[in-house]
């Protein structure tokens, strides 16, 4: 009975514990940033959003990420759905190869694509010197601006509508098609009016998670979008540190109103679902032979440039990153390949110090973030009531707000010693960036582990308990070899989205923990030619890990988790 | 109406159908009967133009279609697993080639509402497909292919997705309009029973090769070849012993039916009982026969009045109607 009631304890324990980290690092972030924006000493208060609306540099800013998230929807549609089409519909030779390509997007994001994007087309980009030698007149700064940041968003956003889309797709039953045909209609008529209708709750669903991801797109921006061009999350930070919490806190909450209405729209639909067609044998989709020879050509040509730009900066990133530091911003093709960068990174040295900072807030991040998340779950799943229910929902909330919002939260919350955290200054400490990963990571880990408890077998554990064990050895000797495989998926594609977490770590970094990511950016920005050379090296590896556990994710159809 | 000449379909490498040769006259109904895998739905495919053909000829009414492609043909097909537009209402599903061939509306109302009300599922008209039953789903399916009024209706396993009660009445649905609308229908299954109803005519495919093309009595009583003898109705194969013991030459091939067996006071034979499956209105009997099995049916209960496991009983075969094959073909 002792194990028993040390068992019980133990559970109270976990319960106190979590709401604890609910209200220390979730809900008191969530009203300090509303209190900064709204509240002046004991009274309403909106001269943040006076001031803010008085300033010309938010305006265009303002204007600038709705511009931005626009056109990225149409040019992100544009390319994607041809992506797909080409995929999945027409029949077009190498689609191994195009598939390879059009993955790109998986493994290159965040902040390492921005890197890459620059490396590629930047002032010494090596395509832009490769242009410059046919065309001297290009200026050096041809990629930048609002320009360069929609290219980079169309090419990088493809990945939904390669996740999702393509899943689509090949849930339409071909038959269905040949049925429209049989009735008269045309290729391009059966693919209008039969299959674009099914797969427009889909595109609609890709579409808001593009405008989710430009909304709040910060790395890009920040290293090819140049000096005088700000979106709002890059402006948050700098009224952050122009000491103007209120006002950063108030451009949050209006990130925040727009990312949330996003995700209301996309849980609509999800709700919704999409046509099922009730066919109860599905035929699997044939790809189209174009019969006329001229569009079949124009349709190769343009599936192969996408392939070549998706390839491209991750090609010359790969390549140069063997490349001596002396040629990396004066060759377009290097003329000598070497370990010697590797070997600067990962001797131990000043360079290794970002890598492995990330390597080691990215686990303890995951590693808190497992406990608190698979404890929810759990909770949740023994007891249905309201307390669950909010604890649910409370620690769901760091999905639908934006990092910034978080971010800043954090910042005000903990700048100034606080009782919730035995009253300390976490604000500058190492933790601080750790515990905002491991806050933005939660609501993925919480969504994978509850799919992977409803799909335990429930008779395993009742059969567990009528065999006499106690409720802490059935969790350890039952459910949790059941789901060890998914935790550790789960694990690693978290600490792949840290390792190039950008939001975050630019609000929340110090000194103390410099992460990969604002090492690579500011690696991006420079001109020292070495450290461009370890920046190549950072995006290589990064990518390397990105594809190990993305690949593996893929064979157990977990999927890639949304990075911001 | 539709001629197959030379008929060749290979898939890369594979010859799935080698040489098909067949005639189907105007408002027959046809079927190509076959185990799965055998070619029958590739042939279908094939008509409909959704197969590339290798060589040979289609032929529709005396005209080469052979290249044409499928929205060019008005060639109705209906699909196993139905292949309704879920996005569409039933009439849209229905009215969806008439617009496409840019009918007026009035017309398409009338066409659409006279093939629904002949179909019987006027009143669900403006249902989304997943509202309604499989059966009900296959009169879709049925309609919006005959609203085009297609010179031939395909129909591809569509029987195949329901259960027992209502794929009956389907059954006689599909052969009640093929009679009142006169259409020519070739019908795809794996399964005997229901080619051997429907049927004018059948075509038994034997991995790609047409064995034999007759009528349910032709497949029946004079089988072609031993694979339509096994794969048509129930049959007992002959074993060495018992051919020896009924004068067979050893070599040959032999089957009897079952209801070519029958119990006899006075019978010439002895057997053995060693199985009884009451079934109702027949019985299933499985005796011993010169130390092999030998299956056949007893009709009523009376039959199996005094019969027991083991017990020695009489049996008469006639020897006529035994179906002899040598080298493959029927010789008796």
């Amino acid at each position: 009975m002792t194990g028993l009631r040390f068992q019980k304890g133990l559970y109270y324990i976990g319960i106190a514990l979590i709401l604890w980290v609910a209200v220390s690092f979730i809900v008191a972030p969530i009203y300090s940033v509303l209190t900064q924006a709204f509240v002046d000493g004991s009274r309403l208060d909106f001269s943040a959003a006076q001031e803010l609306a008085a300033s010309g540099r938010v305006r265009s800013a303002i204007r600038n990420t709705l511009i931005v998230s626009a056109l990225s929807v149409v040019t992100v549609n544009i390319i994607g759905i041809f992506e797909v089409a080409a995929l999945e519909y027409l029949d077009i030779k190498g689609r191994r190869f195009l598939k390879f390509a059009y993955a790109m997007p998986l493994i290159f994001g965040s902040v390492v694509a921005a890197a890459g994007y620059n490396f590629t087309y930047g002032q010494t980009g090596v395509v832009t010197r490769a242009i410059q030698a046919i065309f001297p007149a290009l200026p050096n700064d041809w990629f930048s601006g609002i320009f360069a940041i929609v290219v980079a968003h169309t090419f990088l956003l493809t990945s939904f509508h390669y996740l999702f889309l393509r899943a689509a797709i090949r849930r339409v039953d071909y038959s269905v098609i040949e049925a429209a045909r049989s009735l008269g209609a045309s290729n391009l008529r059966a693919f209008r009016s039969v299959v674009l209708p099914l797969l427009l709750p889909t595109i609609f669903a890709a579409s808001l998670l593009v405008t989710y991801e430009s909304l709040g797109s910060f790395a890009i921006p920040a290293v090819v979008g140049g000096q005088r061009f700000d979106m709002i999350a890059e402006l948050i930070l700098t009224l952050n540190s122009l000491r103007r919490p209120d006002m950063a806190a108030m451009l949050s909450v209006l990130l925040g109103v727009a990312v949330i209405l996003c995700v209301l729209l996309l849980q609509r639909i999800e709700k919704r679902g999409s046509y099922s067609g009730g066919a109860k044998t599905p035929v699997a989709i044939q790809r189209i032979k174009l019969s006329n020879p001229v569009t079949n050509i124009l349709a190769h040509g343009f599936a192969y440039l996408i392939a070549v730009l998706q390839l491209l900066p991750v090609a010359l990133v790969l390549l140069f990153s063997f490349a001596p530091a002396k040629s990396i911003m004066s060759e377009v093709i290097p003329t000598s390949l070497s370990l010697r960068n590797y070997a600067a990174v990962l001797s131990g040295g000043e360079a290794f110090t970002p890598l492995k900072n990330s390597l080691f807030m990215g686990v303890t991040a995951v590693a808190m973030a497992l406990l608190v998340s698979l404890f929810v779950v759990i909770l949740a799943n023994r007891h249905r009531n309201k307390l669950t229910t909010v604890l649910d929902l409370t620690f769901m909330l760091p999905w639908t707000l934006p990092a910034p919002f978080i971010a800043i939260g954090l910042i005000v919350t903990f700048a100034t010693p606080n009782l919730l955290v035995g009253n300390q200054t976490l604000l500058g400490s190492y933790w601080i960036l750790p515990i905002g990963y491991a806050i933005v990571v939660i609501p993925l880990m919480i969504r994978f582990l509850r799919a992977a408890f409803y799909a335990l077998d429930p008779f395993q554990l009742e059969a567990a308990q009528a065999l006499g064990a106690p409720p802490l050895y059935r969790f350890m000797r039952v459910t949790l070899p059941a789901i060890a495989p998914v935790i550790v998926l789960i694990a690693g594609l978290n600490i792949n989205t840290i390792l190039s977490e950008y939001t975050m770590s630019a609000f929340l970094f110090n000194v103390n923990n410099k992460p990969l990511s604002i090492a690579l950016f500011e690696g991006a920005r420079s001109a020292n030619p070495e450290q461009a050379a370890i920046n190549l090296v950072y995006m290589t590896l990064i990518m390397v890990f990105s594809y190990f556990i993305i690949s593996i994710a893929d064979r157990y159809g977990l999927g890639k988790s949304s990075s911001r | 109406m539709i001629s197959i000449r030379n008929l060749n379909i290979c898939y890369g490498q594979t010859e799935v159908v080698p040489d098909l040769n067949v005639d189907i006259a105007r408002g027959e109904f046809f079927t190509l009967l076959g185990p799965s895998g055998c070619g029958k739905t590739t042939v279908l495919r094939a008509i409909a133009g959704f197969v590339p053909v290798t060589s040979g000829q289609i032929l529709l009414d005396g005209a080469d279609v052979t290249r044409q492609p499928a929205e060019q043909r008005n060639v109705g097909i209906v699909f196993q697993n139905y292949a309704l537009f879920a996005h569409m209402s039933v009439r849209e599903n229905v009215s969806f080639g008439l617009k496409v061939a840019k009918k007026k509306g009035a017309e398409i109302k009338t066409s659409v509402d006279r093939m629904l009300e002949a179909t019987d599922i006027l009143e669900h008209a403006d249902k989304k497909p997943e509202a309604l039953s499989g059966g009900q789903q296959q009169r879709v399916a049925i309609a919006r292919s005959l609203v085009m009024g297609p010179q031939v209706l395909l129909f591809d396993e569509p029987l195949s997705n329901l259960d027992a009660r209502v794929r009956d009445d389907m059954r006689k649905e599909i052969k009640r309009l093929q009679r009142e609308l006169g259409f020519t229908a070739v019908f795809v299954t794996h399964d005997q029973e229901e080619a051997l109803s429907m049927s004018d005519r059948l075509l038994v495919f034997n991995k790609g090769v047409a064995d034999q093309i007759g009528t349910s009595r032709d497949l029946y009583s004079k089988p072609a070849t031993p694979f339509v003898c096994e794969f048509i109705g129930a049959s007992n194969k002959l074993e060495i012993k018992t051919k020896a013991a009924l004068g067979i030459d050893a070599a040959t091939l032999a089957y009897i039916r079952p209801e070519e067996i029958a119990l006899a006071k006075d019978g010439e034979h002895a057997a053995t009982i060693t199985d009884i499956d009451f079934l109702g209105p027949i019985s299933a009997i499985e005796v011993r026969f010169q130390d092999e099995l030998l299956h056949f049916s007893a009709v009523g209960s009376d039959a199996l009045h005094g019969l027991a496991l083991g017990q020695e009983v009489r049996l008469n075969i006639d020897r006529k109607k035994i179906l002899c094959f040598e080298k493959g073909v029927l010789v008796q």
